[in-house]
């Protein structure tokens, strides 16, 4: 896969993760707040993604100095996805209005600790002066 | 015996008519008119002056000493009544606080997690607008290029925007929604 085509495929993540989010608040109280959930993490997590990949495609300094960091916390992003999404799941498919909370707290943690730690980067990592030598 | 007489003929002859007929008229007409009528009056209408004066003065700084006395307690009063205004308010608020609680937890985890995804996407767009950039390389070649880029970062920028503000709106929504006082 060449550079070009990755370049192409990120370009594309937006018009899939706006519609998700989109339709994640405004029809919220038609489809139901836990098809909310899934769409709305899906929809985030995929447009920080997009955005953090583009940056550090252009280059910037604080981007390319807080890559490390920034990956850690998209990693994370992803794994809270997924277990809020499971845990959504869970609840759709359940009779019981609360089966899947217990999931959910674990996943909403996951993904408050990966943006959290996002922010924190882009907040302490300074990237180096430039140097012409 | 020779001084003695010289010194009567001296004083009744030179002496007494003097103080007779010059000095008592002077005094007489002169001196005790001027005293009554000039100099009395003056040291009198000086005096009666001074004491107006002393008199206004006096009135003047029994004035100010009520006033400022007036204004500290009108300035004591304010704060006791601001304090105390203040007081009910953060007492209010607290309570408002504490009385808290979430309805619905499912949903405060999604405004939650909404609002973590807005506050991520909100610092990453701040951190890479190209002047913030620029000044953080410290450099003018960066600036530049950041100068370059910067229609490719403003391009994402419509997006991310976009999201953050839907994504925010989630936020606000599913929490507000999800407690009760």
């Amino acid at each position: 896969v060449s550079v070009f085509d990755l370049t192409k495929k990120l370009n594309l993540l937006p018009l899939f993760a706006l519609p998700c989010i989109i339709v994640a608040v405004a029809l919220e109280n038609i489809i139901g707040i836990d098809f909310t959930t899934i769409l709305g993490t899906i929809g985030g997590t995929s447009l920080i993604a997009y955005y953090v990949w583009k940056n550090l495609e252009l280059r910037l300094p604080k981007y390319v100095a807080a890559r490390k960091y920034l990956n850690i916390g998209l990693v994370l992003l992803g794994f809270g996805t997924l277990f809020v999404s499971i845990a959504s799941v869970e609840n759709i498919l359940s009779s019981s209005g609360s089966a899947g909370i217990p999931l959910k707290i674990l996943g909403t943690g996951i993904f408050l600790s990966g943006a959290l730690g996002m922010i924190f980067a882009f907040v302490v990592i300074r990237p180096k002066p430039y140097d012409p030598a | 015996v020779v001084v003695q007489p010289t010194e009567n003929f001296v004083n009744n002859n030179v002496v007494k008519p003097i103080v007779n007929n010059v000095v008592k008229p002077l005094v007489n007409n002169v001196v005790v008119p001027f005293v009554n009528n000039v100099v009395i009056p003056y040291a009198k209408a000086n005096y009666n002056a001074l004491v107006a004066s002393y008199n206004t003065l006096s009135n003047v700084g029994s004035q100010m000493w009520n006033g400022y006395q007036s204004f500290t307690k009108t300035v004591r009063d304010e704060q006791q009544s601001f304090y105390h205004s203040v007081n009910q308010d953060l007492q209010g608020f607290a309570r408002d606080v504490t009385h808290l609680h979430i309805t619905d937890m499912n949903r405060f985890l999604t405004g939650v997690l909404l609002c973590a995804a807005t506050a991520a996407l909100v610092v990453a767009a701040v951190y890479a607008a190209p002047e913030a950039a620029a000044a953080a390389a410290g450099s003018e070649a960066f600036a530049v290029a950041g100068v370059a880029a910067s229609a490719e970062v403003a391009h994402g920028l419509v997006e991310v925007s976009t999201g953050a503000l839907l994504l925010g709106a989630g936020c606000v929504d599913n929490i507000a929604g999800s407690v009760a006082d």
